[in-house]
C-alpha cells in the first residue's frame, strides 16, 4: 500500500516526463506474470509464508500505483488545489493536506479488493505445492488434503472451499459497501 | 482625476501551450495592460479567448512563456526564493469560478479559511486563529456556527463567501476573481458582488474581475477590457466601453446581449463581427492605439483616423 | 387561439430520506398554440420539475404526482401509462437541455443520433431519414451538412452541438419543444445565434415552445408570456410586457431589480436577501414572505391567492388585495413602468389561471 501509493502520487504529480517514465516502468513491470515472481521467490527464499509475503507485495503494490495515479491526475486540476498553491502551499502541504485525504476512499477500496484476492493466491499456492507445506495449516493445504480423499471424505475438501468462497465473497461486499460510502462526499 | 499609482503592469505577456507542436494554443498572445492601485478592471471576453488563462498567469499559477508581470515593480515571474515567492502569495490571491470544486471537501470550513494563516504562520496561537476565523466569517456575511461544518453543507453563494473568506485571510491587497459569480443563481449573484464592492472599499482592494457576464461586469468594473483569441482588442472606462465601441468585435459583443426589455429586444439588431473586414495588409502594423483619452483600441494607423473620427462625430 | 396543454393544479412531491419534499404545490397554466411561455425562477423554485413532470420524466421511485392534471389533447399525461409517454416523447413533445457537452450520445454519429427519432416515431426508412437528417441539419444552420452528418459529437462546437440538439428534438414536428436553459452554457454571441435560430423554427414549424431560464434579457428576447415561480408555485404571469413594464409581485421586483442591465446607470444593486425556502417543510403562508420587504402580516398567516390583474395577467400577492396599503415597487422596476400602456385595478380571480 505505502510503495503504491507513494509511486501513484508523485507520478501523477509530477505528471509530464516525469509520470511518463514511471508509468512505463509500470507496464513492464505488470507484463511479468505474477507467478514467475513467485517461484523466483521461493528459489531464493525457502517456500513458506515468508516469500509468498515477499512474493505478493512486489506484485501489489502495481495496481494501487495506477489506480491513484489516476485519480491524482484528476484532482490536481480541482480547483481547491490551485487554491492552496495560490496560498502559498509547499509541495508537501498540497500533497499531504489536499490530495491524500481525498484519495482515502480510492486506496481503502482498492486495499479492500486486494484482500480477498491475497487469500485466494495464498490458497492457490499452497494448493499447487509451492506455498505453504502441511502439516501447516492454511485454506490452500486443507484444500490439497481433502483434494487427496475426496472420493470417500468429500467434506474435508468441501469445508475449506466454501470457506474461501464465503471469506471472498464477504471481503468482495465489504469493498462495495465502502466505496459506495466513500462516493457520495467524494463527488467523483 | 490625480494620478493613480500602478499596482500590476503587464507587459507583452505571452501564455503558449504546446509550443511549437502541431496543436500550440496561444492563450494569451502579447497582452499589455496595467491596473491601478483601488480601482477593478474587468476582463471580459468569450470563451477560449484567454482571459482565464491570463488571471492564472498573473498570479503565477502557470509559468509565462514570455512577457512579464511586475507587482509593484516587482517581476512576478522571475526567479525566487521560496520565502519570496510566500511574500508575493500573500499580496495576490484569486477567488474561483466553481463553488463546488474550488473547496477541499476533506476540510472543515475552519480550516479551509485559515489555510493562508497556517501557512505564513499569522497566527501565533489557535484562539487567535479562530477568532480571526469568525471575523473573516462575519465579514463575508456567515456565522461562527458555520465553521466546523464541511462545504458540502452550503449552498453555492455560500460556498463562495467562504471562497472569499480564504482570499481575504492573508490580507491581500489585489484579488483575482475568476468568473466568480457564472456558477451561481442570479438573485445570489447580487448578494455576491456587493460583497465584493463592499470590501473593496473597506479594505482598499484591487480587482481583476474576470467574466463573461457584461451586464455584471459594467457594473462592478471602473475599466475594462476585451479579449479576442489572446488579444486585448479594447480597453476603456466601464461607461466609455459600452457607449461607444470601436472595435468591431467590441461592437459585436455588446449588440448580442439581450437587454431585460422586450421593447428593446423587439427591435434590437445584432452585428456579426468578422475578422477579416479588417484586411489588415503585410507589414502593416496592428497594436494598441489610443483613440481617445484612456481609451485604446488594437488596431492599424488606417484604422485609427477612421475610429477618432466617429468618436467625436 | 387554441390551448395545446393545459396544467390543472399540479402537485408534487419527492420521498427522500429526509421526508416529503412537496416540489410542486399547485401549479396551474395554459400554453397556447405557437407561443413561448417562459418561466423564470431560482434553482428550487420548481421550474425544471414542472417541465420535467410535462414530459413525465421524473424518476418513478421516488417522485409522486399527488394530484392535479396536465391535459394534452385527449391525454393526461400524469395519469398515462408509460407506453403511450413513449409515444408522445420526441414526437409530439421534445425536450433540449442546458448542457450541449453531455446532451448527445459521443459514440453514436450525429446523423443516426438525428435519425433515431424519425426511425422510431415516423417510421422512416432508413434512406429516407438520413436524407431528412441531412435537411435538419441545414435547417439549424450547419454547413456543410453533408460531411457532417456522419460525424461524431466531439467534432463539433458547443454552439453547434446545441444546433443539433436542436434539430433532433425538432426532427418530428413536435407540438411542444420544452427548452431548459438551452443558451446557459454559452456565449453571448452563440446565445444570440441560437436563440434567432429557435424563434426561426418556431415560426416555421408552429410549434410552441416552454422556455426556462433565469437570464430575464433572454425572457425579454424570446417569450411572449412568462411565469414566474417560486417555491414551487407560480407567483406571477402574464405577458412578456406585464412582466416588465407592470409587475405586481414583490418576487418579480426582486429579480428585476437584481439584474444589472446595461441600460441602467450606476446605482447599488439591490440583491434579494436570504435563501429559497425548504420545501421539506413548506411555510405556513406565503413563501416569500420572510425575503419580502414588503411583507404584510397576512403573509405569515395565509397564502395569497391568484388576483387577476388583467386577462393575461395575474400576481399572487396580498399587495393586490383591495384592503392592502399601497406600495410603490422599488426604483429599478419604476423606471421601466412608463413603457406600459394601461393600467388595471386587480380583482381576485375565481381561480389561478
Amino acid at each position: 500500500m505505502l510503495i503504491g501509493v507513494s509511486y501513484g502520487l508523485i507520478s501523477g504529480y509530477k505528471g509530464g516526463q516525469v509520470d511518463n517514465v514511471m508509468q512505463r516502468i509500470i507496464e513492464i513491470l505488470s507484463g511479468i506474470p505474477n507467478l514467475i515472481v513467485v517461484i523466483l521467490m521461493l528459489l531464493i527464499f525457502k517456500p513458506g509464508i515468508f516469500s509468498i509475503t515477499i512474493a505478493m507485495v512486489i506484485t501489489g503494490w502495481l495496481n494501487m500505483a495506477r489506480v491513484v495515479r489516476g485519480q491524482v491526475l484528476k484532482l490536481k486540476n480541482m480547483e481547491y488545489v490551485l487554491a492552496a498553491k495560490t496560498l502559498g502551499a509547499s509541495n508537501m502541504r498540497i500533497l499531504f493536506k489536499h490530495l491524500l485525504p481525498n484519495l482515502t476512499g480510492v486506496i481503502i477500496i482498492n486495499t479492500m479488493f486486494t484482500i480477498p484476492s491475497a487469500i485466494f493466491f495464498e490458497a492457490f499456492l499452497s494448493f499447487i505445492g509451492i506455498g505453504l507445506q502441511s502439516p501447516a495449516a492454511s485454506l490452500g493445504t486443507l484444500i490439497e488434503d481433502g483434494y487427496k480423499t475426496f472420493q470417500f471424505l468429500p467434506y474435508l475438501m468441501a469445508v475449506p472451499g466454501t470457506i474461501i468462497c464465503l471469506l471472498l465473497v464477504a471481503f468482495n461486499l465489504l469493498a462495495d459497501g465502502l466505496r459506495d460510502a466513500f462516493d457520495p462526499k467524494m463527488r467523483d | 482625476m490625480a494620478v493613480k499609482e500602478k499596482l500590476i503592469e503587464v507587459k507583452h505577456l505571452k501564455q503558449y501551450f504546446n509550443v511549437g507542436k502541431a496543436n500550440e494554443v496561444r492563450a494569451v498572445d502579447d497582452l499589455t495592460f496595467d491596473i491601478y492601485k483601488g480601482e477593478t478592471l474587468g476582463l471580459v471576453g468569450e470563451s477560449g479567448c484567454g482571459k482565464s488563462t491570463t488571471g492564472r498567469t498573473i498570479i503565477r499559477l502557470y509559468n509565462a512563456t514570455a512577457g512579464e508581470v511586475l507587482y509593484g515593480g516587482k517581476n512576478v515571474h522571475a526567479k525566487m526564493s521560496h520565502k519570496e515567492l510566500k511574500q508575493f502569495r500573500r499580496k495576490m490571491q484569486m477567488i474561483f469560478q466553481d463553488p463546488y470544486a474550488s473547496l477541499n471537501p476533506r476540510l472543515k470550513v475552519a480550516d479551509v479559511i485559515a489555510e493562508g494563516i497556517d501557512i505564513h504562520g499569522l497566527a501565533k496561537s489557535n484562539e487567535e486563529r479562530m477568532h480571526r476565523v469568525y471575523e473573516l466569517l462575519e465579514t463575508v456575511g456567515l456565522s461562527k456556527e458555520h465553521a466546523n461544518r464541511y462545504p458540502h453543507e452550503f449552498s453555492g453563494g455560500q460556498r463562495q463567501r467562504i471562497g472569499i473568506a480564504r482570499a481575504l485571510a492573508v490580507d491581500p491587497e489585489f484579488i483575482i476573481a475568476d468568473e466568480p459569480i457564472s456558477a451561481l443563481d442570479v438573485s445570489i449573484q447580487a448578494q455576491v458582488v456587493n460583497l465584493l464592492k463592499k470590501l473593496q472599499k473597506e479594505h482598499d482592494l484591487t480587482y481583476l474581475f474576470i467574466a463573461h457576464d457584461l451586464s455584471m461586469v459594467k457594473y462592478i468594473s471602473d475599466r475594462i477590457g476585451v479579449m479576442y483569441f489572446g488579444k486585448l482588442v479594447e480597453l476603456a472606462d466601464a461607461d466609455d466601453l459600452y457607449n461607444h465601441p470601436h472595435h468591431p468585435y467590441t461592437q459585436s459583443l455588446l449588440s448580442a446581449i439581450p437587454l431585460p426589455d422586450p421593447d428593446y429586444e423587439r427591435t434590437r439588431q445584432r452585428k456579426i463581427y468578422d475578422p477579416s473586414v479588417h484586411q489588415y495588409k503585410e507589414g502593416e502594423e496592428v497594436k494598441m492605439r489610443e483613440v481617445a483619452p484612456h481609451h485604446f483600441v488594437y488596431c492599424s494607423e488606417r484604422e485609427l483616423e477612421q475610429y477618432k473620427k466617429t468618436y467625436h462625430g | 387561439m387554441e390551448k395545446i396543454l393545459q396544467v390543472k393544479d399540479l402537485n408534487i412531491s419527492f420521498h427522500t430520506f429526509g421526508g416529503e419534499v412537496k416540489a410542486i404545490r399547485g401549479v396551474s397554466f395554459d400554453l397556447y398554440k405557437g407561443e413561448t411561455l417562459a418561466i423564470v425562477g431560482e434553482s428550487g423554485s420548481g421550474k425544471s420539475v414542472t417541465t420535467k413532470s410535462i414530459m413525465r420524466l421524473l424518476p418513478p421511485n421516488n417522485s409522486e404526482i399527488k394530484s392535479g392534471q396536465i391535459l394534452f389533447g385527449d391525454v393526461d399525461i400524469a395519469k398515462a401509462s408509460e407506453r403511450k409517454m413513449q409515444s408522445i416523447r420526441g414526437k409530439e413533445i421534445s425536450m433540449i437541455f442546458q448542457d450541449p457537452m453531455t446532451s448527445l450520445n459521443p459514440t453514436m454519429t450525429i446523423g443516426k443520433q438525428i435519425m433515431e427519432p424519425l426511425l422510431k416515431h415516423q417510421k422512416m426508412h432508413k434512406s429516407e431519414a438520413k436524407k431528412r437528417a441531412i435537411e435538419l441539419l441545414k435547417l439549424v444552420g450547419i454547413p456543410n451538412a453533408e460531411i457532417r452528418v456522419k460525424q461524431y459529437p466531439h467534432q463539433f462546437s458547443g454552439g453547434m452541438r446545441q444546433r443539433v440538439v436542436i434539430a433532433i428534438a425538432l426532427a418530428c414536428n413536435p407540438k411542444i419543444l420544452i427548452a431548459d436553459e438551452p443558451t446557459t452554457a454559452l456565449d453571448v454571441t452563440i446565445q444570440a445565434q441560437i436563440l434567432e435560430l429557435m424563434k426561426k423554427l418556431q415560426s416555421k414549424i408552429d410549434t410552441s415552445i416552454i422556455f426556462i431560464t433565469h437570464d430575464l434579457g433572454v425572457v425579454a428576447n424570446v417569450a411572449d408570456r412568462v411565469a414566474v415561480m417560486y417555491g414551487g408555485k407560480i407567483v406571477e404571469i402574464g405577458t412578456v410586457d406585464e412582466i416588465f413594464y407592470n409587475p405586481k409581485h414583490p418576487y418579480t421586483w426582486g429579480l428585476i431589480s437584481s439584474m444589472p442591465s446595461l441600460d441602467v446607470k450606476d446605482e447599488e444593486l439591490y440583491a434579494i436577501p436570504g435563501t429559497p425556502p425548504d420545501l421539506l417543510n413548506p411555510p405556513k403562508g406565503d413563501a416569500f414572505a420572510p425575503r419580502n420587504p414588503y411583507a404584510l402580516k397576512i403573509d405569515l398567516e395565509q397564502e395569497p391567492p391568484m388576483f387577476k390583474v388583467s386577462d393575461t395577467h395575474y400576481a399572487a400577492t396580498w399587495l393586490l388585495h383591495p384592503d392592502a396599503p399601497k406600495v410603490e415597487p422599488p426604483e429599478a422596476v419604476k423606471k421601466r413602468m412608463y413603457k406600459f400602456k394601461g393600467n388595471v385595478r386587480p380583482v381576485p380571480a375565481e381561480e389561478g389561471k
